[in-house]
């Protein structure tokens, strides 16, 4: 008897995975070129800020250690940063990558971009993180 | 060693590698202004306020940042993040903590709990 509820227990855990991921029935009815558009646009998130870009660098170092990453370049003008993967129970979690670009518009305002990129490994335990960590740099820089 | 020992031996080892493998904690500290103090002993005290400001006279020394995801379902809470928090606050010579603000959000199996603060040192 114990067995049949502890398989009943884990198809249960695996059906609520499942039923998590994000439903991509939509994407078929439209064009290959308008869907690329879109996902460019989903995982790319650009701001003018009101801000020097020394300050747009420092506080989007707080913004991605808000969200876990680990920094792997770090340039005045641009960074990149990982999120560590993490074994899980059905999915994990981690592997994002994010790259952030500080370009100087002068007169005092800067150009954010943060992008982010999906890994093969553990993708479905992924998500996009650039609005929340432009918003979290956008926040700070006020 | 018998073959049923074996077996608990080996599904011990996979518990060991999966749970080492399902959490990440990741302090991070970041300096205000231009002012560096010599960092304090491991031993040293770091007071936490967590309701409201002390009464005393302070300067922000640096911004604090303690990152934890675990997967498996497990929540994590801010007695996990102070030990670590207290050790940053001592890298940068600060004699307590204020402004400490928590996250908590989930990601399918992951929990992930952030929790920032400042890092001051006492003027008066």
């Amino acid at each position: 008897m114990k067995p049949r509820i502890l398989t009943h227990s884990v198809l249960l855990l695996l059906a609520s995975f499942t039923l998590a991921l994000p439903v991509t029935a939509k994407a078929k009815d439209q064009p290959a070129e308008e869907q690329a558009a879109e996902k460019d646009k989903k995982n790319t998130t650009t701001m003018v800020l009101a801000a020097k870009p020394d300050a747009v660098h420092a506080a989007a170092l707080q913004a991605l250690a808000s969200i876990g990453c680990e920094i792997k370049k770090d340039a005045p003008d641009a960074i990149e940063a990982k999120r560590p993967n993490k074994v899980g129970l059905a999915v994990g979690s981690g592997g994002e990558k994010l790259f952030v670009t500080i370009k100087d518009l002068g007169e005092g305002k800067t150009e954010l971009k943060v992008i982010t990129k999906k890994t093969m490994l553990g993708i479905v335990g992924q998500k996009l993180w650039n609005l929340e960590v432009a918003k979290q740099i956008s926040d700070a820089v006020k | 060693m018998t073959p049923s020992s074996n077996r608990v031996a080996a599904l011990l080892g996979l518990a060991v590698l999966l749970l080492t493998g399902c959490s990440t904690l990741q302090p991070v500290g970041f300096p205000v202004g231009d002012k560096r103090y010599p960092p304090k002993p491991p031993t040293a005290g770091v007071q936490v306020f967590l309701a409201a400001p002390p009464a005393r006279k302070f300067e922000p020394v640096a911004r604090l940042n303690v990152h934890i995801e675990k997967t498996f379902f497990l929540p994590s809470a801010f007695a996990e993040a102070r030990p670590k928090l207290e050790d940053l606050a001592r890298q940068y010579g600060a004699d307590a903590i204020i402004q400490v603000e928590e996250k908590k959000s989930r990601l399918n199996e992951t929990f992930i709990y952030n929790v920032t603060a400042t890092a001051v040192i006492f003027t008066d």
